[in-house]
Protein backbone atom coordinates (compact mmCIF):
# COMPACT_ATOMS: atom_id res chain seq x y z
CA UNK A 1 0.00 0.00 0.00
CA UNK A 2 1.28 3.43 -0.98
CA UNK A 3 1.79 6.03 1.74
CA UNK A 4 -1.08 8.47 2.16
CA UNK A 5 1.08 11.42 1.11
CA UNK A 6 1.47 9.98 -2.42
CA UNK A 7 -2.25 10.25 -3.19
CA UNK A 8 -3.24 13.13 -0.95
CA UNK A 9 -0.89 16.10 -1.26
CA UNK A 10 -0.73 18.18 1.91
CA UNK A 11 -0.21 21.58 0.33
CA UNK A 12 -2.21 24.11 -1.68
CA UNK A 13 -1.94 23.41 -5.40
CA UNK A 14 -2.93 25.89 -8.16
CA UNK A 15 -3.34 23.00 -10.62
CA UNK A 16 -5.87 21.33 -8.35
CA UNK A 17 -7.72 24.62 -7.84
CA UNK A 18 -7.92 25.15 -11.62
CA UNK A 19 -9.11 21.58 -12.19
CA UNK A 20 -11.81 21.81 -9.51
CA UNK A 21 -12.83 25.30 -10.75
CA UNK A 22 -13.22 24.11 -14.35
CA UNK A 23 -15.22 21.07 -13.31
CA UNK A 24 -17.36 23.17 -10.95
CA UNK A 25 -18.06 25.69 -13.71
CA UNK A 26 -19.05 22.99 -16.21
CA UNK A 27 -21.14 21.22 -13.60
CA UNK A 28 -22.97 24.46 -12.67
CA UNK A 29 -25.30 24.09 -15.65
CA UNK A 30 -26.20 20.55 -14.60
CA UNK A 31 -27.28 21.75 -11.18
CA UNK A 32 -30.64 23.34 -10.47
CA UNK A 33 -29.00 26.32 -8.78
CA UNK A 34 -26.88 27.13 -11.84
CA UNK A 35 -29.85 27.13 -14.21
CA UNK A 36 -31.94 29.21 -11.81
CA UNK A 37 -29.09 31.73 -11.43
CA UNK A 38 -28.64 32.04 -15.19
CA UNK A 39 -32.36 32.55 -15.67
CA UNK A 40 -32.65 35.04 -12.79
CA UNK A 41 -29.54 37.03 -13.77
CA UNK A 42 -30.51 37.31 -17.44
CA UNK A 43 -34.12 38.19 -16.60
CA UNK A 44 -33.21 40.75 -13.93
CA UNK A 45 -30.47 42.33 -16.09
CA UNK A 46 -32.67 42.67 -19.15
CA UNK A 47 -35.69 43.78 -17.09
CA UNK A 48 -33.63 46.59 -15.56
CA UNK A 49 -32.57 47.64 -19.07
CA UNK A 50 -36.18 47.38 -20.24
CA UNK A 51 -37.24 49.64 -17.34
CA UNK A 52 -35.38 52.54 -19.01
CA UNK A 53 -35.44 51.65 -22.69
CA UNK A 54 -39.10 50.60 -23.17
CA UNK A 55 -40.61 53.94 -21.96
CA UNK A 56 -38.27 55.79 -24.35
CA UNK A 57 -39.38 53.59 -27.24
CA UNK A 58 -43.02 54.13 -26.29
CA UNK A 59 -42.49 57.91 -26.19
CA UNK A 60 -41.04 57.78 -29.70
CA UNK A 61 -44.20 55.96 -30.86
CA UNK A 62 -46.47 58.61 -29.28
CA UNK A 63 -44.53 61.42 -30.94
CA UNK A 64 -44.78 59.74 -34.31
CA UNK A 65 -42.18 59.54 -37.07
CA UNK A 66 -41.76 63.34 -37.21
CA UNK A 67 -41.02 63.62 -33.49
CA UNK A 68 -37.73 63.06 -31.72
CA UNK A 69 -35.80 59.83 -32.19
CA UNK A 70 -35.18 57.43 -29.29
CA UNK A 71 -31.59 58.62 -29.07
CA UNK A 72 -32.57 62.32 -28.94
CA UNK A 73 -35.25 61.56 -26.36
CA UNK A 74 -32.89 59.56 -24.17
CA UNK A 75 -30.33 62.37 -24.19
CA UNK A 76 -32.97 65.05 -23.48
CA UNK A 77 -34.64 63.16 -20.64
CA UNK A 78 -31.62 61.53 -19.00
CA UNK A 79 -29.57 64.73 -19.03
CA UNK A 80 -32.34 66.76 -17.40
CA UNK A 81 -31.97 68.34 -13.94
CA UNK A 82 -34.61 66.03 -12.46
CA UNK A 83 -32.67 62.89 -13.46
CA UNK A 84 -29.41 64.48 -12.24
CA UNK A 85 -31.02 65.09 -8.82
CA UNK A 86 -32.28 61.48 -8.74
CA UNK A 87 -28.78 60.17 -9.57
CA UNK A 88 -27.24 62.34 -6.83
CA UNK A 89 -29.78 60.94 -4.36
CA UNK A 90 -29.25 57.29 -5.41
CA UNK A 91 -25.47 57.47 -5.48
CA UNK A 92 -25.26 59.81 -2.46
CA UNK A 93 -22.84 61.97 -4.42
CA UNK A 94 -22.45 65.53 -5.68
CA UNK A 95 -23.32 67.19 -8.99
CA UNK A 96 -19.84 66.45 -10.38
CA UNK A 97 -20.49 62.71 -10.23
CA UNK A 98 -24.01 62.98 -11.70
CA UNK A 99 -22.60 65.13 -14.51
CA UNK A 100 -19.93 62.49 -15.14
CA UNK A 101 -22.50 59.68 -15.26
CA UNK A 102 -25.13 61.49 -17.32
CA UNK A 103 -23.22 63.87 -19.58
CA UNK A 104 -19.67 62.59 -19.96
CA UNK A 105 -20.72 58.92 -20.22
CA UNK A 106 -23.68 57.33 -22.08
CA UNK A 107 -26.52 58.32 -19.72
CA UNK A 108 -28.84 55.45 -20.65
CA UNK A 109 -26.20 52.85 -19.84
CA UNK A 110 -25.30 54.72 -16.62
CA UNK A 111 -28.93 54.60 -15.50
CA UNK A 112 -29.13 50.87 -16.23
CA UNK A 113 -25.85 50.22 -14.39
CA UNK A 114 -26.96 52.20 -11.30
CA UNK A 115 -30.01 49.97 -10.86
CA UNK A 116 -28.18 46.79 -11.91
CA UNK A 117 -25.62 47.38 -9.14
CA UNK A 118 -28.47 47.34 -6.60
CA UNK A 119 -29.63 43.93 -7.87
CA UNK A 120 -26.19 42.28 -8.19
CA UNK A 121 -25.61 41.41 -4.49
CA UNK A 122 -28.92 39.55 -4.32
CA UNK A 123 -28.81 37.83 -7.72
CA UNK A 124 -25.23 36.71 -7.06
CA UNK A 125 -26.40 34.78 -3.99
CA UNK A 126 -28.60 32.59 -6.23
CA UNK A 127 -25.56 31.39 -8.14
CA UNK A 128 -23.13 31.02 -5.25
CA UNK A 129 -25.14 29.66 -2.32
CA UNK A 130 -24.37 25.99 -2.95
CA UNK A 131 -20.59 25.93 -3.32
CA UNK A 132 -20.00 23.22 -0.71
CA UNK A 133 -23.16 22.84 1.42
CA UNK A 134 -24.86 20.28 -0.86
CA UNK A 135 -21.78 18.09 -1.00
CA UNK A 136 -21.23 18.42 2.75
CA UNK A 137 -24.81 17.21 3.29
CA UNK A 138 -24.42 14.25 0.93
CA UNK A 139 -20.91 13.46 2.23
CA UNK A 140 -19.74 13.59 -1.38
CA UNK A 141 -16.64 15.64 -0.57
CA UNK A 142 -15.02 12.66 1.16
CA UNK A 143 -14.21 11.12 -2.25
CA UNK A 144 -12.51 14.34 -3.32
CA UNK A 145 -10.56 14.55 -0.07
CA UNK A 146 -8.75 11.34 -0.97
CA UNK A 147 -7.12 13.16 -3.89
CA UNK A 148 -6.70 16.76 -2.85
CA UNK A 149 -6.53 19.21 0.05
CA UNK A 150 -9.49 21.00 1.63
CA UNK A 151 -8.12 24.41 0.62
CA UNK A 152 -8.04 23.35 -3.06
CA UNK A 153 -11.68 22.24 -2.91
CA UNK A 154 -12.81 25.45 -1.19
CA UNK A 155 -10.89 27.81 -3.49
CA UNK A 156 -11.62 25.73 -6.60
CA UNK A 157 -15.36 25.89 -6.00
CA UNK A 158 -15.10 29.65 -5.36
CA UNK A 159 -13.21 30.25 -8.61
CA UNK A 160 -15.63 27.98 -10.51
CA UNK A 161 -18.67 29.93 -9.32
CA UNK A 162 -16.84 33.18 -10.08
CA UNK A 163 -16.14 32.09 -13.67
CA UNK A 164 -19.76 30.99 -14.18
CA UNK A 165 -20.96 34.34 -12.80
CA UNK A 166 -18.58 36.25 -15.10
CA UNK A 167 -19.85 34.35 -18.16
CA UNK A 168 -23.47 35.15 -17.19
CA UNK A 169 -22.59 38.83 -16.62
CA UNK A 170 -20.80 39.12 -19.97
CA UNK A 171 -23.80 37.55 -21.75
CA UNK A 172 -26.27 39.96 -20.11
CA UNK A 173 -24.13 43.06 -20.70
CA UNK A 174 -23.53 42.06 -24.33
CA UNK A 175 -27.29 41.87 -25.02
CA UNK A 176 -27.87 45.25 -23.32
CA UNK A 177 -25.02 47.05 -25.11
CA UNK A 178 -25.89 45.55 -28.51
CA UNK A 179 -29.53 46.57 -28.03
CA UNK A 180 -28.63 50.13 -26.98
CA UNK A 181 -26.22 50.44 -29.91
CA UNK A 182 -28.35 49.02 -32.70
CA UNK A 183 -31.97 49.58 -31.58
CA UNK A 184 -31.72 52.84 -29.64
CA UNK A 185 -28.62 54.13 -31.45
CA UNK A 186 -28.11 56.95 -28.99
CA UNK A 187 -24.34 56.93 -28.47
CA UNK A 188 -21.11 56.47 -30.43
CA UNK A 189 -20.00 52.83 -30.45
CA UNK A 190 -16.57 53.30 -28.85
CA UNK A 191 -17.97 55.39 -26.00
CA UNK A 192 -20.75 52.88 -25.39
CA UNK A 193 -18.50 49.82 -25.43
CA UNK A 194 -15.80 51.35 -23.23
CA UNK A 195 -18.39 52.46 -20.66
CA UNK A 196 -20.07 49.05 -20.93
CA UNK A 197 -16.74 47.37 -20.18
CA UNK A 198 -16.19 49.63 -17.16
CA UNK A 199 -19.73 48.84 -16.00
CA UNK A 200 -19.05 45.12 -16.40
CA UNK A 201 -15.89 45.51 -14.31
CA UNK A 202 -17.92 47.29 -11.62
CA UNK A 203 -20.53 44.50 -11.62
CA UNK A 204 -17.73 41.92 -11.41
CA UNK A 205 -15.94 43.58 -8.47
CA UNK A 206 -19.23 44.06 -6.62
CA UNK A 207 -20.14 40.39 -7.01
CA UNK A 208 -16.73 39.21 -5.69
CA UNK A 209 -17.34 39.78 -1.93
CA UNK A 210 -20.84 38.35 -2.17
CA UNK A 211 -19.58 35.15 -3.81
CA UNK A 212 -16.93 34.92 -1.07
CA UNK A 213 -19.61 35.51 1.58
CA UNK A 214 -21.67 32.69 0.05
CA UNK A 215 -18.56 30.45 0.07
CA UNK A 216 -18.20 31.08 3.80
CA UNK A 217 -21.90 30.55 4.63
CA UNK A 218 -22.04 27.52 2.33
CA UNK A 219 -19.34 25.72 4.32
CA UNK A 220 -20.94 26.72 7.63
CA UNK A 221 -24.26 25.04 6.83
CA UNK A 222 -24.97 21.63 5.38
CA UNK A 223 -28.32 22.55 3.79
CA UNK A 224 -28.21 24.40 0.46
CA UNK A 225 -31.56 26.11 1.02
CA UNK A 226 -30.48 27.26 4.48
CA UNK A 227 -27.31 28.65 2.92
CA UNK A 228 -29.32 30.59 0.30
CA UNK A 229 -31.68 31.97 2.92
CA UNK A 230 -28.85 33.09 5.22
CA UNK A 231 -26.86 34.64 2.34
CA UNK A 232 -29.89 36.65 1.20
CA UNK A 233 -30.71 37.64 4.77
CA UNK A 234 -27.16 38.85 5.44
CA UNK A 235 -27.07 40.78 2.16
CA UNK A 236 -30.42 42.45 2.84
CA UNK A 237 -30.69 42.67 6.61
CA UNK A 238 -27.23 44.16 7.09
CA UNK A 239 -28.49 47.19 5.15
CA UNK A 240 -31.67 47.44 7.20
CA UNK A 241 -29.67 47.25 10.44
CA UNK A 242 -27.20 49.88 9.24
CA UNK A 243 -30.03 52.16 8.17
CA UNK A 244 -31.74 51.80 11.56
CA UNK A 245 -28.42 52.44 13.32
CA UNK A 246 -27.93 55.58 11.25
CA UNK A 247 -31.45 56.78 12.10
CA UNK A 248 -30.86 56.11 15.79
CA UNK A 249 -27.56 58.01 15.77
CA UNK A 250 -29.13 60.90 13.89
CA UNK A 251 -32.01 61.22 16.35
CA UNK A 252 -30.00 60.67 19.54
CA UNK A 253 -26.95 62.80 18.66
CA UNK A 254 -26.36 66.02 16.81
CA UNK A 255 -24.42 64.31 14.04
CA UNK A 256 -25.27 65.32 10.49
CA UNK A 257 -26.14 62.64 7.86
CA UNK A 258 -22.93 63.26 5.87
CA UNK A 259 -20.71 62.41 8.85
CA UNK A 260 -22.41 59.01 9.20
CA UNK A 261 -21.84 57.96 5.58
CA UNK A 262 -18.94 55.76 6.75
CA UNK A 263 -21.48 53.39 8.39
CA UNK A 264 -22.38 51.87 5.01
CA UNK A 265 -18.70 51.56 4.10
CA UNK A 266 -18.48 48.69 6.60
CA UNK A 267 -20.24 46.47 4.03
CA UNK A 268 -19.48 45.97 0.28
CA UNK A 269 -22.84 47.60 -0.60
CA UNK A 270 -21.55 51.00 0.54
CA UNK A 271 -18.72 50.98 -2.01
CA UNK A 272 -20.69 49.96 -5.11
CA UNK A 273 -21.17 53.38 -6.72
CA UNK A 274 -17.53 54.33 -6.17
CA UNK A 275 -16.77 51.59 -8.71
CA UNK A 276 -18.33 53.90 -11.34
CA UNK A 277 -16.74 57.11 -10.04
CA UNK A 278 -15.16 59.58 -12.40
CA UNK A 279 -11.97 59.90 -10.33
CA UNK A 280 -9.59 56.96 -10.93
CA UNK A 281 -8.22 56.99 -7.36
CA UNK A 282 -11.75 56.64 -5.92
CA UNK A 283 -12.35 53.69 -8.26
CA UNK A 284 -9.08 52.04 -7.21
CA UNK A 285 -9.92 52.48 -3.50
CA UNK A 286 -13.37 50.92 -4.11
CA UNK A 287 -11.78 47.97 -5.96
CA UNK A 288 -9.30 47.51 -3.09
CA UNK A 289 -12.18 47.60 -0.60
CA UNK A 290 -14.03 44.90 -2.59
CA UNK A 291 -10.88 42.77 -2.72
CA UNK A 292 -10.40 43.30 1.02
CA UNK A 293 -13.94 42.13 1.82
CA UNK A 294 -13.44 39.14 -0.49
CA UNK A 295 -10.16 38.19 1.19
CA UNK A 296 -11.73 38.51 4.65
CA UNK A 297 -14.75 36.34 3.80
CA UNK A 298 -12.54 33.77 2.06
CA UNK A 299 -10.19 33.65 5.05
CA UNK A 300 -13.09 33.08 7.46
CA UNK A 301 -14.64 30.46 5.18
CA UNK A 302 -11.39 28.61 4.57
CA UNK A 303 -10.56 28.58 8.28
CA UNK A 304 -13.93 26.99 9.05
CA UNK A 305 -13.77 24.58 6.10
CA UNK A 306 -10.34 23.31 7.21
CA UNK A 307 -11.71 22.33 10.63
CA UNK A 308 -15.27 21.16 9.99
CA UNK A 309 -16.52 17.59 9.79
CA UNK A 310 -16.98 16.58 6.16
CA UNK B 1 -25.79 7.50 -19.40
CA UNK B 2 -28.51 4.86 -19.26
CA UNK B 3 -31.10 4.74 -16.48
CA UNK B 4 -28.97 7.19 -14.48
CA UNK B 5 -29.82 9.53 -11.63
CA UNK B 6 -31.65 12.67 -12.76
CA UNK B 7 -29.42 15.78 -12.56
CA UNK B 8 -30.70 18.64 -10.39
CA UNK B 9 -30.77 20.94 -13.40
CA UNK B 10 -33.19 18.69 -15.24
CA UNK B 11 -35.50 18.62 -12.21
CA UNK B 12 -35.32 22.43 -12.07
CA UNK B 13 -36.16 22.64 -15.80
CA UNK B 14 -39.12 20.27 -15.28
CA UNK B 15 -40.48 22.38 -12.41
CA UNK B 16 -40.06 25.58 -14.46
CA UNK B 17 -41.81 23.88 -17.38
CA UNK B 18 -44.79 23.02 -15.18
CA UNK B 19 -44.93 26.56 -13.79
CA UNK B 20 -44.59 28.34 -17.15
CA UNK B 21 -46.82 25.78 -18.92
CA UNK B 22 -49.52 26.05 -16.28
CA UNK B 23 -49.44 29.85 -16.23
CA UNK B 24 -49.44 29.99 -20.05
CA UNK B 25 -52.40 27.63 -20.34
CA UNK B 26 -54.40 29.47 -17.68
CA UNK B 27 -53.60 32.83 -19.33
CA UNK B 28 -54.48 31.74 -22.88
CA UNK B 29 -57.67 29.89 -21.90
CA UNK B 30 -58.71 32.71 -19.55
CA UNK B 31 -58.25 35.26 -22.32
CA UNK B 32 -60.26 33.17 -24.80
CA UNK B 33 -63.04 32.73 -22.21
CA UNK B 34 -63.02 36.47 -21.43
CA UNK B 35 -63.26 37.47 -25.11
CA UNK B 36 -66.02 34.91 -25.68
CA UNK B 37 -68.03 36.05 -22.65
CA UNK B 38 -67.59 39.75 -23.50
CA UNK B 39 -68.63 39.12 -27.11
CA UNK B 40 -71.70 37.13 -26.08
CA UNK B 41 -72.77 39.70 -23.46
CA UNK B 42 -72.53 42.64 -25.89
CA UNK B 43 -73.97 40.87 -28.97
CA UNK B 44 -70.68 41.09 -30.85
CA UNK B 45 -69.99 44.77 -30.06
CA UNK B 46 -66.96 43.91 -27.93
CA UNK B 47 -65.47 41.88 -30.80
CA UNK B 48 -65.92 44.78 -33.24
CA UNK B 49 -64.33 47.21 -30.80
CA UNK B 50 -61.42 44.85 -30.31
CA UNK B 51 -60.84 44.41 -34.03
CA UNK B 52 -60.93 48.21 -34.47
CA UNK B 53 -58.37 48.62 -31.73
CA UNK B 54 -56.18 45.96 -33.28
CA UNK B 55 -56.35 47.57 -36.73
CA UNK B 56 -55.26 50.86 -35.18
CA UNK B 57 -52.32 49.05 -33.60
CA UNK B 58 -51.47 47.52 -36.98
CA UNK B 59 -52.42 43.94 -36.00
CA UNK B 60 -54.84 41.55 -37.72
CA UNK B 61 -57.41 39.19 -36.19
CA UNK B 62 -55.76 36.23 -37.88
CA UNK B 63 -52.44 37.14 -36.28
CA UNK B 64 -54.04 37.25 -32.84
CA UNK B 65 -55.54 33.81 -33.44
CA UNK B 66 -52.17 32.41 -34.54
CA UNK B 67 -50.50 33.91 -31.44
CA UNK B 68 -53.19 32.44 -29.15
CA UNK B 69 -52.93 28.98 -30.75
CA UNK B 70 -49.12 29.09 -30.47
CA UNK B 71 -49.39 30.07 -26.80
CA UNK B 72 -51.73 27.15 -26.05
CA UNK B 73 -49.56 24.66 -28.01
CA UNK B 74 -46.39 25.98 -26.27
CA UNK B 75 -48.02 25.52 -22.88
CA UNK B 76 -49.01 21.93 -23.72
CA UNK B 77 -45.50 21.20 -25.01
CA UNK B 78 -43.98 22.68 -21.85
CA UNK B 79 -46.06 20.39 -19.61
CA UNK B 80 -45.43 17.29 -21.77
CA UNK B 81 -41.68 17.92 -21.92
CA UNK B 82 -41.67 18.55 -18.16
CA UNK B 83 -42.98 15.02 -17.67
CA UNK B 84 -40.35 13.82 -20.14
CA UNK B 85 -37.55 15.49 -18.16
CA UNK B 86 -38.74 13.84 -14.94
CA UNK B 87 -38.80 10.41 -16.59
CA UNK B 88 -35.56 11.10 -18.56
CA UNK B 89 -37.36 10.32 -21.85
CA UNK B 90 -35.79 11.10 -25.19
CA UNK B 91 -39.05 11.53 -27.11
CA UNK B 92 -41.16 13.26 -24.47
CA UNK B 93 -38.28 15.19 -22.95
CA UNK B 94 -35.62 16.12 -25.47
CA UNK B 95 -37.76 16.14 -28.63
CA UNK B 96 -40.76 17.91 -27.10
CA UNK B 97 -38.49 20.38 -25.31
CA UNK B 98 -36.70 21.17 -28.57
CA UNK B 99 -40.03 21.51 -30.37
CA UNK B 100 -41.17 24.00 -27.71
CA UNK B 101 -37.98 26.03 -28.14
CA UNK B 102 -38.33 26.11 -31.93
CA UNK B 103 -42.04 26.95 -31.71
CA UNK B 104 -41.34 29.86 -29.36
CA UNK B 105 -38.70 31.23 -31.75
CA UNK B 106 -41.04 30.82 -34.73
CA UNK B 107 -43.87 32.45 -32.73
CA UNK B 108 -41.71 35.49 -31.99
CA UNK B 109 -40.66 35.71 -35.66
CA UNK B 110 -44.30 35.50 -36.82
CA UNK B 111 -45.24 38.19 -34.30
CA UNK B 112 -42.53 40.54 -35.59
CA UNK B 113 -43.51 39.91 -39.23
CA UNK B 114 -47.16 40.48 -38.23
CA UNK B 115 -46.42 43.92 -36.83
CA UNK B 116 -45.69 43.31 -33.15
CA UNK B 117 -42.81 45.51 -31.98
CA UNK B 118 -39.50 43.79 -31.24
CA UNK B 119 -38.14 45.06 -27.96
CA UNK B 120 -36.37 43.98 -24.82
CA UNK B 121 -39.56 42.26 -23.62
CA UNK B 122 -39.38 39.99 -26.70
CA UNK B 123 -35.77 39.14 -25.81
CA UNK B 124 -36.75 38.41 -22.17
CA UNK B 125 -39.51 36.13 -23.50
CA UNK B 126 -36.94 34.24 -25.56
CA UNK B 127 -34.56 33.54 -22.66
CA UNK B 128 -36.31 30.39 -21.45
CA UNK B 129 -37.03 28.81 -24.88
CA UNK B 130 -33.41 29.41 -25.96
CA UNK B 131 -32.06 28.05 -22.68
CA UNK B 132 -34.28 24.96 -23.06
CA UNK B 133 -33.18 24.43 -26.66
CA UNK B 134 -29.49 24.67 -25.74
CA UNK B 135 -29.62 22.65 -22.52
CA UNK B 136 -31.66 19.66 -23.74
CA UNK B 137 -29.43 19.32 -26.81
CA UNK B 138 -26.07 19.76 -25.09
CA UNK B 139 -25.86 19.56 -21.29
CA UNK B 140 -28.68 17.03 -20.77
CA UNK B 141 -28.40 15.24 -24.12
CA UNK B 142 -26.83 12.15 -22.52
CA UNK B 143 -29.42 12.08 -19.72
CA UNK B 144 -32.58 12.13 -21.84
CA UNK B 145 -32.13 8.69 -23.40
CA UNK B 146 -34.89 6.46 -22.02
Amino acid sequence: MEPATATAPRSWSPQHVCLIALYSMRFALRSGGGIMFLLIFLTVGLSVASLFITPLEELVKIDGPDGMSASELSITILESDMVAKAVEWITNSDSVQSEYLLEKKPALLSAILLILLIAVPFTTCFGAFNQTSGDIASRGLRYLLLRTERANIFLGRFVGVLMFTIVSMIGTMLVIILYVQFKVGAYPGVELWSWGFQGLTAVFFLSLPYIALCAWISCLLDTPFGSLAICLLISGFSLVILYLLKLTLLTSTTADPESLAWLFKTVPWGWKYELLDGTPTVRVVAILAMLGFTAAFLFLGLRHFQKRDL
Amino acid sequence: MAEGKRPGGLTALAVLNFVFGGLGAIGALGMLALFGAANAATDGAAGELMSEGMSEAGLSGGMLMVTMVLAVVSSILLIISGVGYIKLKRGLGRNMGSLYGILALVGTAIGIVGGQPFGLSSIIGLIYPLLTLILVNTTFKEDLVN
